[in-house]
């Protein structure tokens, strides 16, 4: 079964095309959460992006859009990555390589459907009430959608 | 702006700002470098690398992508090898442009030989890096961790021709495992007897088929991202 429709939560969203300062601020913003480079943060200090992003979340979990998928008995799954790479925690794990659509020209994004074929779900879930996908940058969502699909039809 | 000449031994983060845990695997404990180019060093950097010997294709597109980023004021980074590494570094200085060499050598020697000149030039005008220390006898790998010094170095790396056991391949795994975008000029992909670039797309390298497409992937000069905490 593959699923045609997520909701979904984002903490920043990304003007992709252009050349106005605007979208080279976002630009800069994508690629430096890309390679998790760094922020600057209060007085200077410097802070990894995904150590911002972790806690600006979590100060603002209360708050819509993520009091919404954040409940107590939810269960965050990481997208696997593009490699065949060790991921955090398993359950979802690439079983064939995919080219990264982040970074591809729009005719070139893999389609839902070649994700759901290129992941696995490793482990079984504790039956959780709600499951959230998690990833660093969403584009057109397929990735989501195949990985979702997968997660729905596990036993 | 005065630019005074630098001769001094650095740790990579003064050199490139803060490094993460990935981007610290290889980053080598010192670099070496010569030149005026301001510490840390501007933004954006883009690699150009491809094979020691060049096709005429190769060269051409080596060129052309060289032209196009060091007029939009890209900082052009290579090794200093013979064929793709020369033209990147002579083209860019043509066009005005700035450019950094990433050596296999110490920075007291010149390999090959025949780019002595052009070494001399980009030391007095430009940047010259290295990661061995004066006095290193140089050994074949070491133009292997020069690779992926560069890709360290390099907000983007660029393969402009390559045969599947070449250096500049090195350089594009370490790109893809930096999360830096890579890209492959479009006729190492069409090459049929290449096996590796196309391997390289299915983990995240990018198809080049206009060199300002490279513009799109490269931050801007300004590096400081503010964020509220």
């Amino acid at each position: 079964m593959l699923l045609s429709e997520l909701q979904y939560a984002a903490l920043l969203s990304y003007a992709s095309h252009g050349d106005s300062a605007s979208v080279q601020h976002s630009r800069d913003i994508m690629l430096t959460l890309k390679r998790d480079g760094f922020f600057q943060g209060a007085s200077n200090r410097q802070i990894l992006a995904s150590e911002w992003v972790a806690q600006t979340i979590q100060r603002n979990r209360s708050a819509l859009p993520f009091a919404s998928f954040l409940s107590p008995d939810t269960i965050l799954v990481p997208t696997p990555k593009s490699s065949l790479g060790k991921e955090v925690a398993q359950v979802l794990s690439r079983v064939r390589p995919l080219r990264k659509a982040a970074l591809s020209a729009p005719e070139n994004r893999p389609l839902p459907k070649e994700y759901y074929d290129s992941m696995e779900v490793q482990k079984l879930l504790p039956e959780p009430s709600s499951i959230v996908l998690v990833d660093d940058i969403v584009t057109r969502g397929s990735t989501l959608l195949g990985a979702a699909s997968r997660l729905a039809e596990a036993p | 702006m005065a630019h005074h000449q630098t001769n001094r031994a650095l740790r990579p983060e003064q050199l490139l700002g803060p490094l993460n845990d990935v981007e610290q695997k290889y980053a080598p404990e010192t670099l070496y470098v010569a030149g005026v180019m301001d510490i840390p060093l501007p933004a954006p950097r883009a690699a150009i690398v491809g094979s020691r010997k060049a096709s005429p294709n190769g060269v051409k597109a080596a060129e052309e992508i060289a032209t196009r980023l060091a007029k939009s004021n890209v900082i052009v980074v290579s090794g200093l090898a013979k064929g793709i590494d020369t033209v990147a570094h002579t083209t860019t200085i043509e066009a005005e442009g700035r450019t950094i060499a990433v050596l296999g050598t110490p920075l007291n020697r010149v390999y090959p030989r025949s780019n002595l000149e052009l070494q001399k030039t980009i030391e007095r005008h430009h940047l010259v890096i290295s990661q061995f220390p004066i006095g290193m006898p140089t050994a074949r790998e070491h133009f292997i961790f020069r690779n992926r010094t560069m890709a360290l170095i390099s907000n983007a790396t660029i393969i402009v021709e390559a045969k599947d056991d070449s250096g500049s391949l090195h350089q594009g795994w370490e790109a893809l495992r930096l999360g830096r975008p890579l890209f492959v000029w479009k006729s190492v992909l069409d090459d049929e007897s290449l096996v590796v670039p196309k391997k390289m797309l299915e983990y995240g390298a990018m198809k080049l088929r206009e060199p300002e497409e490279v513009l799109e992937f490269l931050p801007s000069q300004d590096q400081a991202l503010e964020v509220v905490q």
